[in-house]
C-alpha cells in the first residue's frame, strides 16, 4: 500500500490558484485513494478543485476517477467491502457536490470503466494544469484527455439518481412504523 | 472371494459409526456430566449418589430390608410426582412457550430428580432379580436421594406457583439469557439476538399480550425485563427494552391495546433505562459515559418520532385520538425527564438521578443533541444549554426564547482568543480541533434537525398539544433559530464554500464525527428509524446553509441570502423549496402564495424572525 505524493499534489492545488491557469486535468485511478489513509489529501483535492469552480467557473476542470474496481487478488478479510464502501461513498459525495453547483461551473468527473478480469488501470495519476491553453506536461495530459475521449472509456458523473428531497421517512415519520 | 484389506476397512467403518453413534446418544449425558463444574445443584447430586454408592459397597443390605425401605419412599416419589402434575395443570398455561417447560425444569430440577428415580428403579430391579445385594442397596438409597431432591423440587414448584415467584424465575432467565447473547461471538449481536430462543420466546409473550390487550400480562412482562435489567444492562439489555418499548407503542396505535397500560409500561421501561444510565455519572469509565449517551441519544430520538408519528397518523384518522394523546404526552414526559439527566444543572430537580449528568466527553454530548433534535423533539432548544454547560464548564447566560444564540456562545467561549477556558472547555476545544471544524460538525447536526421537522400542513388537533409540542410558529421559529444563529459566514460566496464543504468531507476513521456516529450506534439498530448522514438530506443541507444567511430581524437585509439561493441549480432550489414548505409556514402576508422557489424559502424562512418579538413589545 503506498500514500499518493501529498506533496506534489498540494504543490500542483496551490499552483491551481494563478489566474493564469485555464483548465485542470486530474487522474485518481489507484486504489490507494479509496485507502483511509488517503482519505485528508482526497479531501483536499476535492475541496480545491471545488473552490477553483466556485471561484473560477470559467476554468475548465476534468477529473478521471474509477467507475468500478479492478480485480484485487488475495483481499484481506473485509478489504473488498472497506474499498468498495469507500468508493461508492466517494462517488455520491463527487455527485452531491456537483448537484449544488450550476452546469457550467461543475468539474466534470469521468468515470473509467474497468474491465471483470481487469488487475490494474491504464491511467496514469496526476494533477495536470494548462496555463493560457498551453498544457505544463502535454504527454500526460493528451493521454489523459484521449482516454477520457475514447469511445466507451469513461462514463459521466451524473447526480441524476439523487433523491434531492432526502429519504421518505423525514416527509412521514410513520413509514417506519 | 472378499478383499481381506477392504473387509477390515469395512469392519473399520462400521466401528467408527458405533462410536460415533455411541457419542451422539451419551451427549446428553457428557453434557450433564460437564455442566456438573459450573452448577452446585448438579454438584452437590453426583457427590451424594457418589457417597450413597460408597455406603452401599461397604454395607450392603439384605433382601428383605431393601424392599421394605423402598414400599416407603416409592410412595412419598409417587405423591411428590402427582404432587407436581397437579400444580403445573393449576398454574401454567400449555400454549405458553414463556415461560417454557425447559425454564420450569432448569429451576426445580424436575428432571435431575426424576432421573435420579428411574435409575435407582432400575438398580433396585436389578439387583432383586439377580439377587445381588450391592445394586439393591444403591437402588434403595438412591430412591431416598431422590425423595430428598423430590421435595426440594416440590417447594420450587411451589413458588412458581405464585405471581411473584414466576416473575422472580422469568427476570432471572431472561437476565441469563441477555448476559448469554452479550457475550462476544462470531455473529454480531442483532442476529444473536434474534435466534436466542428465549428471548424470541420472550418477545412473542409480549406481542400475544398486547395482542388479547392483556394489560396485566403486559404489565407483569414489563416488570421482569425491568428486573431482568437490573443485573445486565449492556447493550443487548438496552436493545431489547427499546424493541419492547416499540412493541407496545405499535400494538396501541394500530393493535388493541390500552394506550394507557402501553404508555405507563413504556414509561417504566424507559425511567428503568434512565434510572440506570443516571447511575452511571459517578463511574469515570469511557466506555459505560458512551453507553449511558448511547441510551440516552436513542431514547431520545425514538420518542420523538413515536411523538411525531402518532401525531401524523391521528391526523390521518388511522388511529385514535386516544392512544394518540397518551403517546405524545409520553413521550413529551420522557423527554422532559431525559433533558433533566443531561442537564448538569437542570431548574428543578425530581429526584437525585437528576443532579449531575452522565453526559461526559465531547463525541458524547455531540451524538444526544444530535439525537435530542432529530424528529422534532419536544425541549430541543432548551437542549443546547446543558451542552453549553458541559463543554464549557460554565452556564450559559441568556435564553433562547428571546433570541440569544446558545451556538455563538459556544463557538465564542471555546475559540474566541484571550478568553479564559475552563479544563471542559480546554478538552472541548481540543476535541473539536479547529474552528471550521466545530462549524462543519454543528451544520451536520442541524441537517439532521431541519430535515426531520414536522410537516407544518398536518392539522395539529387541539388534543394532541402538549408544553412544546405545538403547532406554534414561534417556538418552531426558536428551534430553527438555535442552528439558524450559529453564523460562521456572511455572504453568499462564503455559503457556497460552506455547503460544498461540508458535503465533500469524507472525514477519516476516527475524525470528531466519525467519534460523534460511533457513540450511538452500537444500540441504533433496534429501533425503527435508520441513522442517516447528513448527505442523504441535500435540501435539508442547502436549508441549513441558507438558515444560516436568512435575517433574523424583519429590518435585516436578504441580499447574500437571495444571491446564495441563484447559484443553486433549479433542481436543488426546487427541493429545497418544498422541504421549506413542508416544515416552515408563512409567517409573512407579504411572502404568502409565492411561486418562485426563492421568494418561498426567503419568505418561509421569516420565521425566524418571530423569536424574541416579545421583547420589542416590551420594550414598546
Amino acid at each position: 500500500m503506498t500514500v499518493p505524493d501529498s506533496a506534489a499534489w498540494r504543490e500542483a492545488l496551490a499552483t491551481m490558484l494563478d489566474p493564469a491557469v485555464t483548465a485542470v486535468l486530474t487522474v485518481q485511478c489507484q486504489l490507494d485513494w479509496l485507502r483511509p489513509v488517503a482519505a485528508p489529501l482526497r479531501d483536499e483535492i476535492d475541496e480545491a478543485l471545488t473552490a477553483l469552480t466556485l471561484r473560477r467557473p470559467l476554468a475548465r476542470t476534468d477529473r478521471i476517477i474509477l467507475h468500478n474496481l479492478p480485480t484485487i487478488t488475495d483481499p484481506h478479510p473485509g478489504q473488498l467491502e472497506e474499498l468498495n464502501r469507500a468508493h461508492a461513498d466517494w462517488l455520491y459525495r463527487l455527485a452531491l457536490v456537483g448537484a449544488m453547483l450550476s452546469d457550467t461551473a461543475r468539474p466534470r468527473v469521468h468515470r473509467l470503466i474497468v474491465a471483470g478480469d481487469q488487475r490494474s488501470v491504464e491511467a496514469v495519476d496526476g494533477i495536470e494544469l494548462q496555463v493560457k491553453g498551453i498544457w505544463a506536461h502535454p504527454d500526460a495530459a493528451l493521454a489523459a484527455l484521449r482516454l477520457m475521449r475514447r469511445a466507451g472509456a469513461t462514463t459521466p458523473l451524473t447526480g441524476y439518481d439523487i433523491d434531492m428531497d432526502g429519504p421518505f421517512g423525514d416527509t412521514d415519520p410513520s413509514v417506519y412504523l | 472371494m472378499s478383499d481381506p484389506a477392504s473387509a477390515v476397512g469395512e469392519i473399520e467403518e462400521i466401528a467408527a459409526a458405533t462410536w460415533f453413534r455411541t457419542v451422539r446418544l451419551a451427549a446428553p449425558a457428557t453434557a450433564w456430566i460437564r455442566g456438573v463444574r459450573h452448577s452446585p445443584r448438579q454438584a452437590t447430586l453426583a457427590t451424594c449418589a457418589l457417597a450413597l454408592l460408597i455406603v452401599a459397597i461397604t454395607n450392603p443390605l439384605a433382601r428383605q430390608d431393601v424392599i421394605d425401605s423402598v414400599q416407603f419412599s416409592l410412595a412419598f416419589f409417587a405423591t411428590l410426582l402427582t404432587g407436581e402434575a397437579v400444580i403445573f395443570a393449576l398454574s401454567f398455561s400449555p400454549s405458553s412457550s414463556w415461560p417454557s417447560l425447559r425454564e420450569i425444569d432448569a429451576h426445580i430440577a424436575f428432571r435431575e430428580w426424576v432421573v435420579t428415580g428411574w435409575l435407582a428403579a432400575m438398580l433396585l430391579a436389578s439387583g432383586l432379580l439377580m439377587r445381588t445385594a450391592i445394586p439393591g442397596t444403591y437402588g434403595a438409597l438412591l430412591f431416598l436421594l431422590a425423595d430428598v431432591f423430590g421435595m426440594f423440587s416440590f417447594i420450587r414448584l411451589f413458588g412458581l406457583a405464585s405471581a411473584d415467584g414466576r416473575k422472580r424465575l422469568l427476570s432471572r432467565t431472561l437476565s441469563s439469557a441477555l448476559a448469554q447473547v452479550s457475550a462476544p461471538a462470531a455473529t454480531e449481536l442483532p442476529q444473536r439476538m434474534n435466534e436466542d430462543r428465549l428471548l424470541s420466546a420472550y418477545l412473542g409473550q409480549i406481542d400475544d399480550a398486547a395482542a388479547r390487550s392483556d394489560g396485566s400480562g403486559v404489565r407483569d412482562l414489563a416488570d421482569e425485563l425491568a428486573a431482568a435489567a437490573d443485573a445486565s444492562s449492556g447493550t443487548a439489555t438496552v436493545a431489547l427494552y427499546l424493541e419492547v418499548v416499540h412493541r407496545l407503542a405499535r400494538a396501541a396505535l394500530i393493535g388493541k391495546l390500552d394506550p394507557v397500560v402501553a404508555s405507563a409500561a413504556a414509561e417504566m421501561l424507559i425511567g428503568s433505562l434512565l434510572e440506570q444510565t443516571a447511575a452511571s455519572q459517578e463511574s469515570a469509565d469511557e466506555k459505560q459515559a458512551q453507553h449511558a449517551a448511547a441510551v440516552m441519544t436513542q431514547a431520545s430520538r425514538y420518542l420523538a418520532w413515536l411523538a411525531n408519528t402518532s401525531l401524523t397518523l391521528s391526523a390521518r384518522d388511522v388511529i385514535a385520538a386516544s392512544a394518540a394523546r397518551e403517546l405524545v404526552a409520553l413521550a413529551v414526559r420522557l423527554r422532559q425527564r431525559i433533558l433533566r439527566v443531561a442537564d448538569p444543572d437542570p431548574p428543578y430537580v425530581a429526584g437525585t438521578a437528576d443532579l449531575g449528568t452522565p453526559l461526559s466527553g465531547t463525541p458524547c454530548v455531540l451524538a444526544w443533541i444530535g439525537g435530542f433534535t432529530e424528529f422534532h423533539g419536544s425541549h430541543q432548544a432548551a437542549g443546547l444549554y446543558p451542552v453549553f454547560e458541559i463543554l464549557t464548564g460554565t452556564k450559559f447566560i441568556g435564553n433562547y426564547w428571546d433570541g440569544d444564540s446558545v451556538l455563538a456562545g459556544l463557538r465564542e467561549a471555546l475559540f474566541s482568543p484571550g478568553t479564559s477556558r475552563t479544563r471542559a472547555g480546554q478538552a472541548a476545544q481540543i476535541a473539536f480541533g479547529t474552528v471550521s471544524e466545530f462549524d462543519r460538525i454543528w451544520t451536520l447536526i442541524s441537517v439532521g434537525a431541519i430535515a426531520t421537522l414536522r410537516d407544518i400542513r398536518v392539522n395539529h388537533p387541539l388534543e394532541l398539544i402538549r408544553p412544546e409540542f405545538t403547532p406554534d410558529h414561534q417556538l418552531l421559529g426558536a428551534y430553527l433559530r438555535t442552528f439558524a444563529s450559529h453564523r460562521y459566514f456572511t455572504t453568499a460566496d462564503q455559503a457556497m464554500s460552506a455547503l460544498t464543504r461540508a458535503i465533500g468531507h469524507a472525514g477519516q476513521p476516527g475524525d470528531l464525527w466519525q467519534a460523534v456516529r460511533a457513540v450511538a450506534a452500537p444500540v441504533g439498530w433496534s429501533l425503527p428509524m435508520p441513522t442517516l448522514e447528513p448527505q442523504a438530506r441535500p435540501s435539508a443541507f442547502v436549508l441549513a446553509i441558507a438558515s444560516r444567511l436568512a435575517p433574523l430581524t424583519p429590518s435585516g437585509p436578504d441580499g447574500e441570502l437571495r444571491a446564495f439561493l441563484a447559484r443553486l441549480p433549479p433542481r436543488t432550489l426546487d427541493a429545497t423549496a418544498r422541504l421549506a414548505s413542508r416544515a416552515l409556514p408563512e409567517t409573512d402576508p407579504e411572502w404568502r402564495g409565492s411561486t418562485d422557489p426563492s421568494d418561498n424559502i426567503i419568505g418561509r424562512l421569516r420565521v425566524l424572525q418571530l423569536v424574541g418579538t416579545h421583547r420589542a413589545d416590551d420594550d414598546s
